[in-house]
């Protein structure tokens, strides 16, 4: 029993043993050393020295290839904005496009969070790199396949609610579905909404945080 | 039996034969008390490092006579009071070491340094240490911080001067004890290991396996053991060892046996 696979594998065995129930299984597989399955309970379960060690050799792999990507600053790596104001410092997303500042050295990055949909234009200075969070990769993956999916269907005129408020209710705005001009082709699909709630205010989102509601 | 109610027990012994037999040194009292109740050591349970939970049971019941008045100790010995502790007039109480050294001092300050009355003070002492070894409390912190405390090595001029130099010795043949019957349970385990096929000796433990938390289970799917690699049925009683994994039953009470469980 020396590999992950192994490991997970006489894990899911113990756990049957013992609760007469198959390992309980995390919502996602990337990024995780034991395929999205809690590490502590497996921990428990087995060899921990094991678990931990193969544990921290899965995470210096990561971060050695996310080192990698953050040296040449490639689109989707994931970074946390150290420094700025207090709306920017600490969001953690990834890189989805990187140029040349407007003045001053380095490069200005648009990072943008696909868990909590914040995004900000940062200097490359004012971030470091970090490890994906299990199964984030894979939401980055799904945004850019659903946003081109979608992008066709959200035209002027078409009513939209917010996923995350479905009482805010509101009308797009925007012709078609497109990326921010100043991505340079990068980023994802958005849309200008105006907001009944709201009192008409504006305010533009990625396709993904908006339900069509006709 | 819970820890508070191995407590009580020994001390309603202790309030039951210690006016009869005390006073008397610290390891008779204890076998004294264990005789009483008609048990052993290991009706008590032993620490991980193999050390008996009794000796500590009984400190702490020591410490509830000793706080009602009932008992007192002296270094190693111990001595019943009954009720009549306050009694003792404080002019007839023991010297503490604390007067004995200012004692000294006012004769060094006072008299000529080579006077014989001083040699006698100095010779009177049997132990020359700053710290009254009288005292249990300050005995436990005296030995508290003294890391070489039980590793006594006769001919070494250093342990010969030492003031815990008696204490240690004992402290060293309890503890040979203790790794002796450690030793013989572990071979004796290894041995009934072996007779059923399986050679424990060469098996290295994980250091996060909690052999202390082993529980008994009965399989509820087909798995192996995590030590000889032969299949666990289901229905089969096995040990789950938490951070290591499941063990035949056999492997179990060898592993339960060695570490005292």
């Amino acid at each position: 029993m020396n590999t992950k696979e192994q490991v997970l594998e006489y894990a899911k065995s113990v756990h049957l043993a013992l609760k007469g129930k198959p390992l309980p299984q995390g919502t996602y597989k990337s990024d995780h050393p034991y395929e999205g399955h809690d590490t502590d309970l497996i921990q428990h379960l087995v060899n921990g020295d094991l678990v931990k060690s193969q544990v921290r050799s899965f995470e210096k792999a990561l971060k050695s290839e996310m080192d990698m990507m953050y040296g040449r600053l490639d689109i989707n790596t994931p970074v946390k904005v150290t420094k700025g104001s207090k709306d920017k410092r600490g969001i953690e997303g990834f890189i989805l496009h990187a140029k040349e500042p407007m003045q001053g050295s380095g490069k200005a990055l648009f990072v943008y969070d696909v868990l909590t949909h914040k995004s900000c234009m940062v200097r490359d200075s004012a971030t470091k790199v970090r490890l994906p969070k299990p199964g984030e990769r894979e939401i980055l993956n799904e945004t850019y396949r659903v946003c081109e999916t979608l992008a066709p269907h959200f035209t002027r005129g078409n009513s939209v609610s917010l996923k995350s408020d479905p009482n805010m209710k509101g009308f797009l705005l925007s012709e078609v579905a497109k990326k921010n001009p100043n991505l340079d082709g990068h980023g994802f699909h958005e849309v200008t909404v105006q907001w009944e709630s709201l009192n008409g205010e504006t305010s533009t989102h990625i396709l993904t945080e908006l339900n069509l509601d006709n | 039996m819970t820890v508070q109610e191995q407590k009580n027990l020994i001390l309603n012994a202790m309030r039951e034969i210690f006016p009869r037999i005390l006073p008397s040194r610290l390891q008779e009292a204890r076998q004294a008390v264990l005789s009483h109740l008609d048990m052993t050591h290991a009706d008590f349970g032993y620490y991980p490092s193999g050390q008996p939970k009794f000796d500590n049971l009984c400190s702490q019941s020591v410490k509830t006579l000793k706080a009602t008045g009932e008992m007192s100790t002296q270094g190693w010995e111990w001595r019943w009071n009954g009720s009549v502790v306050s009694e003792v007039p404080a002019s007839q109480a023991t010297p503490t070491t604390m007067e004995m050294m200012m004692s000294i001092e006012d004769d060094l300050f006072e008299n000529d340094l080579f006077e014989d009355d001083l040699f006698d003070t100095v010779v009177n002492v049997n132990t020359p240490s700053l710290y009254d070894l009288t005292c249990e409390d300050t005995l436990i912190r005296l030995v508290a911080t003294t890391p070489c405390f039980g590793k006594i090595v006769q001919s070494d001029p250093v342990c010969q001067g030492c003031p815990l130099l008696a204490q240690c010795c004992e402290k060293k043949g309890e503890t040979q004890q203790a790794k002796r019957e450690a030793r013989e349970a572990r071979n004796g385990a290894l041995e009934i290991a072996s007779k059923a096929g399986y050679d424990l000796s060469k098996v290295k433990v994980p250091k996060s396996a909690k052999l202390h938390d082993t529980t008994e289970i009965e399989s509820l799917a087909d798995t192996s053991c995590v030590v000889s690699g032969e299949p666990i049925l289901k229905g089969e009683v096995a040990y789950h060892i938490p951070s290591w994994g499941l063990v035949k039953k056999v492997i179990g009470d060898a592993y339960k046996a060695i570490n005292n469980i």
